[in-house]
Parts: structure tokens; sequence; C-alpha cells
């Protein structure tokens, strides 16, 4: 199975365009859920789509795409294996900037709001109105308040952030300075009759000098788990990495393209037909490789891939054949069998990772470790993908 | 009709007894033969009634005393002049000239200053040719200015009167008697004799309104040949000084009280502070920045909006001179917070510069763009000249990444630091948002303690700004004071020339116009 794994990489032999078709039709069955998210102009909107994808080099540039003169959606982690998306709004109180035509369009587009204000600017009438508009509209779309920049609001003489984080805590410690902590209140009852959850926080940039960076993130991300329904945060969050060693930023990085080709491969896989799915999920897995290798800036050469190869080839054949067993069982068995293939797309993934990593620090590649890595992995995935796997066969029927 | 017939009816039958009494008295006499001494006495008795009433007509027919007296101050030779200057107005009043004629004004004139330098200068023949021409005009100056508030303030509706309404109102006259009077009034006012006019002004309206043409003629020959000769006398015996300082103290009271009235003016517009009208968004920094200007608290600044409607805040500072700071309501970028902002489109008004403060870390900048277009509009509309000049008060700068660097001075011009150039560009954005001129924008930290660029930047721009505004507040008070002196003078009018002219003089004239 490697070997045809690793032709494919190298040369491609399905045909592009059918393998796009077939992407999207899967792409289609999962639930993309979108963040729209709102505010005045620089409250912190692009800064929140940097922390909550953890990709701190990144060039959100990249993934954005001009969806009109105005706005830019946002896929995370790419355009192709796409797990949520932003929609990143301009900004609310710009210069002969009427935001009517955009609120009516994007009312169609997103499932959510992420409502982003600096806690210490209290002028916020034309984003609390928006936010009525659209929830008058969308009564079921959650709400979650953003408070950013809480920097603002810290007195000169302690300018540094709390530690630990206080902002969960009811009520609000002393600790808090009191201007900062009376604006955020005075804030949170401007959306009184609104269903909204609110969240300070204060995502900065390493050279700002504050530390962490991105405070609050961790319940930042408690409120998203709480709000999405299909448990694609408790995914992302990566919260339970097997190794911990290798908890880096190329992991960190890799991790969200890891889960999304795993699904897309897993709801790939639940189509009920042996082996007909194989070149998909195979085309699959080989762009999930090509992916990593690029994340990790790991040149795909034969040689690499022959040691790649020797590295965990036999245990990816092995799965391949008890998938197509268990799909001859109806029902059952696609359900089974996209769990499966999600998880060894999983721990393919991971896998790799951590053989690059491994390697770059010189590091012992003997194949004995890595099929550990590849069985600790595999039970990993079947663990955080089981659920959102269910959630996507209960909303499909 | 009804009302007068019962009148009649009422006289005739009050009087019948009387009436009777009378034919019975005449039946009386004629029969006891007494018709021939009747006749004698009632010859008598009506002679000597007309002798009465002829010597009480040439008694009212007299002036009264004028109002123009000689003053103390004047030496001897002063007082032997006004003597001189007296039997010159009654010589006068007897030749009963012509007062259309304009050159019996300029004769009139020189006789009387050629008899007052001649008192002085006994051995000049030309003492008059000696006389300075400044001191000349000086006195054609005086006796123009003391017309001028005789007229404004005895003839109804004078200010708002034009030669042609004057004309027109000669015109009128034949319709009836209070124009008639009303139009003398005026006419009178527009020769250059009207210095005596204000004479006329301090007398009572029954004596303003007397039948006499003659009588107003005689007054008003006295008056200006006495006003003359006062000058004089002031001139020749060095009272009269160029120097307005000096004058104040030896002019007469009327005088001093003009003067007054203008010096007053001048110091209302000297001391008229400058308006300075403060808006910005909530929390923009408004009232801090009231109290960076003061360098005290003065408004209440906080986290979270407080300014309710406009407090007014009194500044003297070096440069600025006087001012007042007028703090209002912060407004956000919706329409109903825009709306509520009456009170802001009349203080425009009435402003000479408008500071706009702008958060730096906030570049929503929507709500400012609308507010100013408004207040250049409302500005426009109300006044007619242009709006005020416009500085901008960019606060929080120190907010600015890189956020824990608070290190001032900072070059903005020619920027080094990372802080500098986010300083910089943070003007930019604004006056670009705003289509504003860079130099209109002022960065400043406004954070109690840390306060930077408000004495070094701010207010040497606000001064910059001062010509301008200054030209403006003089505007401005001219306009007040228009309206004032208005009112003042219909008011005045209406008590000196007695109600009833007053008002039908400015019913007149309104309606003439």
């Amino acid at each position: 199975m490697w070997k045809k794994l690793q032709e494919i990489i190298v040369n491609p032999q399905i045909k592009k365009d059918a393998l796009n078709a077939q992407l999207l039709k899967v792409k289609e069955q999962l639930p993309t859920p979108v963040f729209w998210l709102l505010g005045k102009t620089q409250s912190g909107k692009t800064s929140i789509i940097r922390a909550i994808t953890g990709d701190s080099r990144a060039t959100i540039g990249d993934g954005m795409r001009p969806l009109t003169r105005t706005a830019n959606l946002y896929s995370f982690p790419s355009q192709e294996t796409c797990l949520i998306k932003f929609l990143d709004t301009r900004g609310l109180g710009e210069v002969d900037y009427d935001p009517t035509d955009d609120l009516n369009a994007f009312q169609k587009q997103a499932h959510m709001l992420l409502v982003v204000m600096k806690a210490m600017d209290p002028s916020q009438e034309s984003v609390v109105k928006t936010v009525r508009k659209i929830s008058k509209r969308s009564p079921h779309w959650p709400v979650i308040v953003v408070q950013t920049c809480l920097h603002e609001g810290y007195l000169p003489v302690q300018n540094r952030h709390l530690d630990p984080y206080p902002y969960d805590d009811v009520p609000w410690p002393d600790s808090i300075p009191p201007d900062l902590a009376r604006s955020l209140t005075w804030q949170r009852n401007l959306f009184k009759g609104i269903d909204a959850r609110f969240v300070a926080v204060d995502f900065t940039l390493p050279e700002d000098g504050y530390d962490p960076i991105f405070y609050g993130l961790e319940s930042l991300w408690n409120t998203i788990e709480e709000t999405l329904p299909q448990g694609i945060a408790s995914v992302l969050r990566n919260a339970e990495e097997t190794r911990e060693d290798l908890h880096d930023l190329y992991s960190k990085t890799a991790h969200p393209h890891i889960i999304a080709y795993s699904l897309v491969a897993g709801a790939a896989g639940a189509i009920p037909l042996p082996v007909a799915d194989i070149p998909v999920v195979t085309a699959i897995q080989a762009k999930l490789v090509q992916s990593i290798a690029s994340l990790y800036d790991y040149p795909l050469t034969r040689k690499n891939l022959g040691k790649l190869g020797a590295a965990f080839g036999l245990s990816l054949a092995g799965n391949i054949g008890r998938r197509q067993v268990v799909k001859l069982i109806p029902w059952y068995g696609s359900a089974v069998s996209s769990l499966i293939t999600a998880a060894s797309t999983y721990a393919l993934g991971k896998a790799m990772a951590t053989y690059i990593t491994y390697s770059r620090k010189g590091m012992a590649t003997d194949p004995k470790v890595f099929r550990e890595i590849y069985r600790e992995e595999f039970a990993q995935g079947r663990k955080i993908l089981a659920k959102y796997l269910d959630n996507l066969k209960s909303t499909k029927k | 009709m009804k009302a007068t017939t019962a009148w009649i009816a009422l006289i005739i039958l009050s009087a019948t007894p009387f009436l009777l009494l009378m034919a019975a008295g005449g039946v009386w006499i004629y029969e006891n033969k007494l018709v021939l001494p009747w006749v004698a006495a009632t010859l008598l008795s009506s002679l000597a009634g007309f002798g009465i009433n002829r010597y009480l007509k040439k008694k009212s027919a007299k002036p009264k005393t004028l109002h123009i007296d000689a003053e103390k101050t004047w030496p001897g030779r002063g007082s032997e002049a006004w003597t001189k200057v007296e039997a010159l107005s009654e010589q006068i009043q007897k030749q009963d000239p012509d007062l259309d004629n304009a050159s019996f004004y300029w004769n009139t004139l020189k006789d009387v200053m050629q008899t007052v330098a001649l008192h002085f200068y006994p051995e000049r023949k030309d003492a008059i040719l000696e006389l300075r021409v400044p001191y000349l005009l000086r006195v054609i100056e005086l006796l123009s200015k003391d017309m001028r508030i005789a007229f404004s303030e005895n003839v109804p509706g004078s200010q708002i009167v034009t030669i042609n309404d004057v004309l027109r109102g000669q015109r009128l006259a034949s319709k009836g008697n209070t124009l008639l009077k009303l139009s003398r009034i005026v006419a009178a006012g527009v020769d250059p004799i009207s210095a005596a006019i204000r004479e006329i002004g301090l007398l009572a309206t029954d004596s303003l309104i007397s039948d006499s043409t003659k009588e107003i003629k005689s007054w008003l020959l006295d008056a200006y040949v006495k006003k003359i000769g006062y000058y004089a006398i002031e001139l020749y015996s060095g009272h009269l000084v160029l120097d307005d300082q000096a004058f104040a103290e030896s002019s007469t009271k009327a005088s001093q009280t003009d003067q007054q009235t203008a010096l007053g003016r001048e110091e209302q517009l000297q001391q008229e502070p400058l308006r300075i009208l403060i808006v910005g968004q909530i929390s923009a920094g408004k009232s801090s920045l009231i109290n960076a200007l003061f360098k005290q608290r003065k408004a209440a600044s906080d986290i979270l909006p407080q300014t309710v409607g406009i407090q007014p805040y009194l500044l003297e500072q070096d440069g600025i001179n006087k001012a007042i700071i007028l703090d209002t309501t912060g407004y956000q970028d919706n329409e109903e917070s825009l709306n509520r902002l009456s009170d802001i489109g009349k203080a425009v008004i009435q402003c000479d510069l408008i500071i706009m403060v702008c958060a730096a870390n906030n570049p929503a900048r929507q709500a400012d763009k609308k507010i100013l277009t408004s207040l250049r509009r409302q500005f426009q509309e109300k006044t007619g000249e242009n709006p005020p000049p416009i500085i901008i008060a960019l606060s929080h700068i120190d907010k600015l990444r890189p956020f824990r660097d608070w290190t001032p001075p900072y070059d903005i011009i020619n920027p080094t630091t990372p802080k500098a150039v986010a300083i910089k560009s943070a003007i930019e954005v604004t006056a670009q948002a705003l289509a504003l001129s860079i130099s209109q924008i002022v960065p400043v930290n406004l954070n109690k303690g840390f306060e930077y660029n408000v004495e070094e930047g701010l207010i040497p721009t606000i001064i910059q700004n001062l010509d301008e505004a200054e030209r403006l507040k003089y505007l401005r008070c001219l306009e007040g004071y228009r309206k004032t002196e208005q009112w003042q003078a219909l008011w005045r009018q209406s008590k000196n020339a007695g109600r009833f002219i007053a008002k039908k003089g400015i019913y007149w004239l309104t309606n003439v116009k």
C-alpha cells in the first residue's frame, strides 16, 4: 500500500479534476461552521483568527480570498480541507462605509457571531445595534463577545497580564484594575436581551512584550467549544497530544491540517462502495503527506519517501485490508470504516510529523518505534474524531 | 355717531337751564334799559383779556434755558466768551435765517469760531486762521457725534431710517398731524443743525410736538450756535486736546458717557473671550484634554462616557489670554447618537475654534467625519461665514505600537523609533479619513501625569489659528452688539420722545420699509 501512496505522491495518476470533484462532494457533507467576525475597525479581529488557528507565522493573507470588496473569507486550515471558516468583515465605523449590503449578504453565509471590541472602547453603539439586527434575523446563532486589548486598561505601574487568568472567576477578583473591570462590565451590559457569552482576551505580537501573547485563548476556546455543536473545537484544540515532547510550533501548525485531511478521508470512506473509495482516500492521504512535508519544509524526494515507507509502510497496508473487510457489512460498516479511515489518516499524518522531527534531531528512526507511534496516534485519532464523525452521521440523517 | 348725538343732547339738556337764565337776563337788561352799560362792560373785559393773552403768548414763546452751560473749569475769559456766544445766538435767532441754505451753517460756524477766537486772542485779527486743521476737524467731529447721539436717541426708529424713508416721510407729512410732526423731527434730524435736537429731546414731549415751527427753529439755532461756541471755547482755552484719554476728562458729560459707551464696546470686544468648542467620540479624552489644558482636574474624566450637555470652562493662559472652553457630550457612530447633538450644533455658531479629540488607537472615524461635515454646514448656513478653524487632538498615542514604549519626545517629522513611525502614520491616516491637512492634527497624550505635547504642541497650534479665530470673534461680537444696540436705542427713543410717537413712528417706518 505504501508503494501505491508513494506512486501517487510522485506521479499522480488519478485525474486531478475527478479527484477535485470527489473532494468537493465530500466537503459538502462536512459541516463547516462559519464564524462571522464583527467589530469596529482595528478592534482585533485578525488577531483572533491568528490566535485561534495557532499559526503565528502565518500568513493570514495566504488563506484570504477576497469575497467582496469589503470582506474576506478565511478558510482554516486551508482552502482545500477546511474545518472552519472565518468571515472577516470590514470594520464598522470606517469613513464612507455603509455596511448594510454586506450585512444582508453575510447573514446567509455565517453560522455564528464573534463580536470583537476593544475592552477600553465604550463607543460600541453601532456594533451592538448591528448585533441586535443580526440576532433578530437569526435568533439561534451563538453570539460570543470577545473583549480585546485588555492591556489598554492596565495601570502603568502594573503593566502586565494577570496570572492566573482571572476573568472566568465569579465574581471577578480585586486584582483586575478597577477601570478595566468597569469598562468590561459596561460593555457586557450593552448586550442586555441578547444571549451572548463574553470572553476577555489580549492577543498581542511577541514584540509587544506581553506574556503570554495569546492571553485568554484557553477561555475563548472553552466558550467556542460550548457553542460549537460538532465538537470540532475539541478536535482542533489539540489539547490531548500524545507526545508532549513534540508539541512544537510545526506540530501545532500541522495539527489542524492533519485533522482536516482525516475528516475528509473519513467522509470519503463513508461512501458505501467497497474498494471504489481506495483511490480517493489514497489521494487524500497523499495530499496530506505533501502538505505536511511542505509545512515542515521537508523535500519529498524519492529517497526521503523511501525512508518514510521503510519506517512505517507495513502497518499501513495491514489497515487497508481490514477496512475493506469491515465495509462489506452495510450501514454499520460505513460508520466504522469512516472512523478507521479518518483515524488511520490521522495516525499517518502524526507519525510522519514525528518522523521528520526525530530525523531532524538526529534521533533513531527505528521502524519499531514508528509502528508504536502509529498505533498510539491511531487510538488517539479514533478517540478525538469519533465524536465529530458521529455528529456528522447524525446530521446527515 | 350715536355717541356724538347723545353727547350733544346731554350738553343741550344740561345747558338749557343756563340758556334760559341767559334769555331771562337779556330780557331783564332790556326791560331795565341797561343795554348800553352791558355792551361797554363786555368791551372793556374783552380788551383786558386780549392784553393778558398777548402777554402770556409773548412769555411762552421765549426759549427755555438751554442745557448747554458754561463750564466751571473755564478760565474767566471763557465765561466772558460764553456771554458773547449767548448774545450771538439771540442775534442769529432774531435774523430768522433760512435753514435750508447750507451756507448758513458754515457761515454761522465761522462767525462763532471767529467771535471766540477774537475773544481769546484780541490782538490777532486772523486768529481763526491760526487754527490748526486737526483741531477744527475735532470740533466738527464732536458736533457730529453729539448730533448722531441726539438723533438716534430722540428720533424714533432712526437706526432703521434711510434717507429715502425721510423723503417719503416728508411727502406723506400732509396726511396726518402725527406724521407731520414726525416728519418734521426726522427732517430736522438729517440737517447738520441736529446737534440741537439733543436739547429738544431733553424737553418734555408736549414741547416737542408744539405747533409752533418758529419755536423749534429758534431752539435749533440756539443749540447750534451754543454748541459751536462751547467747543470753540474748549478749544481756545486749551481744554480740547486731540488725545482721547485727556479729552475724556475735559469733555461734556454727554461726551463722557458716549466715550464710555464706545470704550465699553471696545472693551467688550477685547474682553470677549475666545470660545473653543471641544467635540469628540465618547471617551476619546475630551475631559482629559480640558484637565490637561488647565493643568488641574476641572472636568470629570473617566473611562466611561461622562459629560452630558455642554459644560463651559474659563481658561486664562499666556497667549490665549482668555478662552471659554465648551466641553460637549461625546457621540458615537450611530444615527440616534448623532441626532442628539443639536446642542453642539447651536454651540458651534458661537465658537471661534473647534478642537476635535480623536483616539489614535480607535481609527473608526465615520462618526467624526459626520460631525465635522454637520458642524461646517450648520455654521455656514446660520452665519454665512466660513466655519471656524478645526484642530484635531489625536489622543491615546501612547497606546499605539509598541505598547510598552513611552519615552517622549518623539520626532514625528523624521521618525527614527517605531513609536514615532506609528504616531506619524496615525496622523496621516486620520488626516486622510477626515480630509484635513496634517498640520491640523496634533498628537497628544492626555493621561494624567503623562501629559505630552499639550503645551508644546496643542497650545501653539491653537495660537497659530488665533488670527482667524480672532477675526471670527470680532464678527461674532459685532453681530451681537448690533442687536443689543438696536433694541436699546428703540427703548430709549420711546422713553425720550414719548411712547406714542415712538410706537407710531416705528410702526410707520417699518411699514414703509
